[in-house]
């Protein structure tokens, strides 16, 4: 199968390329003329090197030879319109390229979990593929509002009878490369970290598991025109998370805990003083309800759909998924620690 | 910069956010929807046309403000534009024409000239709190050889490296501003810039030397010093004033000598822990606003166009000072 990657050299788009790779792919990598792409994968693919906020013909070709699109790229920082060239100037070019090839094929589009309307569901909602989608993704920030767009890119161009499309939501994404995680809390200057709760659970994704659900979702039938979230089937809290990140760090870092209730009073009263002052304040993001609320809330997280719809399994199961994040001293073992209960998974 | 307007105009009691509008097709609907605009357009004349509204914010490339802005003057509206206002002197010029022969404002953003703290040390200047000014610093951080950041991506160019002046012009207004707000204008001006990050896209370090009547500066933008400051230091004939421009922090200094040193010292140890619990509090309670100067800039220049634009919150004579300033920086007869 000849499959099109964007963002083949992120994070996620690393694993991905790997992924397909190993399944026989003939991959076809979507590369920034000026990113210096790992020589592994130099090696393993045929680079295509144009930028998708401004093309060149080089897009048009790797579509109209792709069996499948895989559409990673996209920006996780910076202004809001530098994430809005990234990812969504960036996904309607593609999409125009699809247009110009009449292009049929299977385009597997990875959002995110931050589309969900997260701050309307009650405490201890359930997080699934029927979540709603964010209904004011402008106030919660610039990654959600411009992801809420992108979607909505791949969308018009399914409905314009275009290519097939597979959506792909992942939760948060871990891996070696990416071990600290915000919903843990803020790291303070690399000795301290400032725990924002630590009883909620984290909608984790161990990356391999993220690279094998998209991959499946490129190829299997019954994935067409569906939405899957990527999200692995045992779920933990903050703490749990946060003490095998603990475990592998080679000096000491601090703890802080900031109780969730107490950041909660702070971020509402401060929204009622951003009224009342005409804007004279204004909260930093982490003190506004609105941006903080998907991490503050305490929701679970149900399994992907994809196990029932696909049969798809997760490869990689926690224990080995931390151990490959964090190295071997860092697996969990037997859960010692109190107050950090894994909880079970959730079926909706 | 055009969700900071925005943003500012949607606390700005009797104004109304008519429309937006962009050339790109998708980006005008969904900015309006975020900030709930009643009209988005890709097409600027029928928007002018349409809307005809008091106001304009010019947000976009400094390349395409020219021809915005006279269009925006010629549809009757004042004109607020961001820095910088035109590529060069000579179209500066053409604007400043235009606004007067129209009769209506045309506003430069300058954020960091009205912010609280540069406010209040332009007052005590004026006040004689450092009795007469003898030389003045001003340095400001600039991020435009961060390898991740928009002014160092190779594959998609920053607008800022077709200014006349490179990414460097795209800054120096700050500066420039508030050097010319606290001493007024230079006619004097020697500088030198080069590459230093090799990371850069080109040059992003700039030094100057100004002289005016009486008085020298130095002026710094560099993409070089960490952690990221913008400060202002004006030595005077009775004191000393220090400002701290982004944590929005003024120290006064004496410059008596024997025991008025060692009071000198004491209320500068006193400064430091007042200053770090203002941050703290402003941090908590939401005060800590980066754009505070762009609000107060607004909210002037709309209590000025609710009375005709009679009384600018800008002098003319200081944004022409201002552009002048910025000109010289770059003008290569000027160069060391």
């Amino acid at each position: 199968m000849k499959a099109l990657v964007t963002g083949a050299t992120g994070f996620l788009g690393r694993h991905l390329v790997a992924e397909l790779l190993g399944r026989g792919d003939d991959v076809t990598a979507l590369v920034r003329p000026g990113t210096d792409p790992p020589p592994q994968l130099a090696a393993a693919v045929r680079l295509v090197r144009t930028d998708l906020r401004s093309p060149g013909a080089e897009l048009d070709e790797a579509v109209a030879a792709a069996d499948v699109i895989y559409h990673l790229a996209a920006s996780l920082a910076g202004s809001w319109r530098a994430m809005f060239e990234a990812n969504v100037a960036g996904t309607e070019h593609l999409a125009r390229a699809i247009e110009r090839a009449a292009w049929k094929g299977r385009l597997v589009h990875v959002s995110t979990f931050s589309v969900y309307a997260l701050n309307q569901l009650r405490r201890g909602g359930v997080v699934d593929e029927a979540t709603p989608l964010e209904p004011r993704p402008g106030d919660r920030d610039d990654y959600a509002w411009t992801k809420v767009l992108q979607e909505r890119v791949v969308r018009a161009i399914e409905r314009e009878g275009g290519p097939q499309l597979v959506v792909v939501r992942p939760g948060t994404v871990y891996g070696a490369e990416r071990q600290f995680q915000h919903r843990i809390g803020r790291q303070i200057g690399g000795r301290a970290v400032l725990l924002l709760g630590g009883r909620n659970l984290m909608p984790l994704t161990y990356v391999e598991n993220t690279a094998s659900l998209v991959a499946e979702c490129g190829r299997h039938p019954a994935a067409a025109g569906r939405v899957f979230n990527a999200v692995d089937p045992e779920p933990i809290t903050q703490w749990r998370y946060l003490r095998a990140w603990l475990r592998a760090q080679d000096r000491a870092v601090a703890v802080l805990p900031f109780p969730l209730a107490l950041l909660w009073l702070i971020s509402t009263g401060l929204a009622v003083a951003q009224r009342r002052s005409g804007g004279a304040v204004r909260p930093v993001a982490l003190l506004r309800s609105y941006v903080m609320g998907p991490t503050l809330r305490p929701l679970r997280y149900a399994p992907s759909q994809a196990q029932d719809v696909l049969g798809w399994r997760a490869p990689v199961d926690l224990q080995e998924a931390l151990a490959r994040t964090f190295g071997r001293a860092s697996e969990l073992g037997s859960a010692q620690g109190a107050g950090s209960p894994v909880a079970q998974s959730v079926k909706p | 910069m055009a969700a900071e307007h925005l943003e500012k105009l949607r606390w700005l009691p009797g104004v109304e956010v008519a429309a937006v509008c962009d050339l790109h097709p998708t980006l005008p609907r969904a900015v309006a929807d975020r900030f709930a605009v009643p009209a988005a357009y890709t097409d600027y004349g029928a928007m002018l046309a349409e809307v005809r509204p008091l106001a304009v914010h010019v947000l976009t490339p400094p390349q395409s403000h020219r021809a915005l802005v006279l269009g925006a003057l010629e549809a009757g509206a004042h004109v607020v534009v961001e820095k910088p206002i035109v590529p060069t002197w000579d179209e500066y010029v053409e604007l400043r024409e235009a606004a007067a022969l129209a009769g209506r404002m045309l506003v430069e953003n300058y954020n960091y000239r009205f912010m609280s703290v540069v406010l209040d040390a332009i007052a005590l200047l004026g006040d004689g709190a450092v009795g007469r000014p003898v030389t003045l610093d001003v340095a400001m951080s600039i991020g435009i050889a961060d390898p991740a950041g928009p002014y160092a991506d190779r594959d998609h160019p920053h607008f800022a490296h077709d200014l006349p002046g490179g990414a460097l012009q795209n800054f120096a207004s700050h500066p420039a501003s508030l050097a010319v707000a606290a001493l007024g204008g230079f006619d004097g001006v020697r500088a030198w810039r080069r590459r230093v990050s090799p990371h850069a896209l080109g040059d992003d370090e700039l030094r100057a030397v100004l002289s005016g009547p009486g008085v020298g500066a130095t002026l710094t933008l560099t993409s070089s010093a960490r952690p990221s400051a913008f400060t202002l230091r004006i030595r005077g004939t009775e004191g000393t004033l220090d400002v701290d421009v982004y944590n929005r922090l003024l120290a006064r200094g004496s410059t008596g000598d024997g025991l008025a040193k060692l009071t000198d010292g004491l209320r500068r140890a006193a400064h430091e822990v007042a200053s770090t619990a203002t941050l703290a509090a402003r941090f908590a309670t939401g005060r800590h606003d980066y754009f505070e100067g762009l609000g107060t800039l607004l909210r002037r220049f709309y209590a000025a166009v609710a009375d005709g634009g009679a009384n600018p919150p800008l002098a003319v004579a200081e944004m022409n000072a201002t552009n002048r300033l910025v000109h010289d920086l770059f003008d290569p007869a000027n160069q060391l």
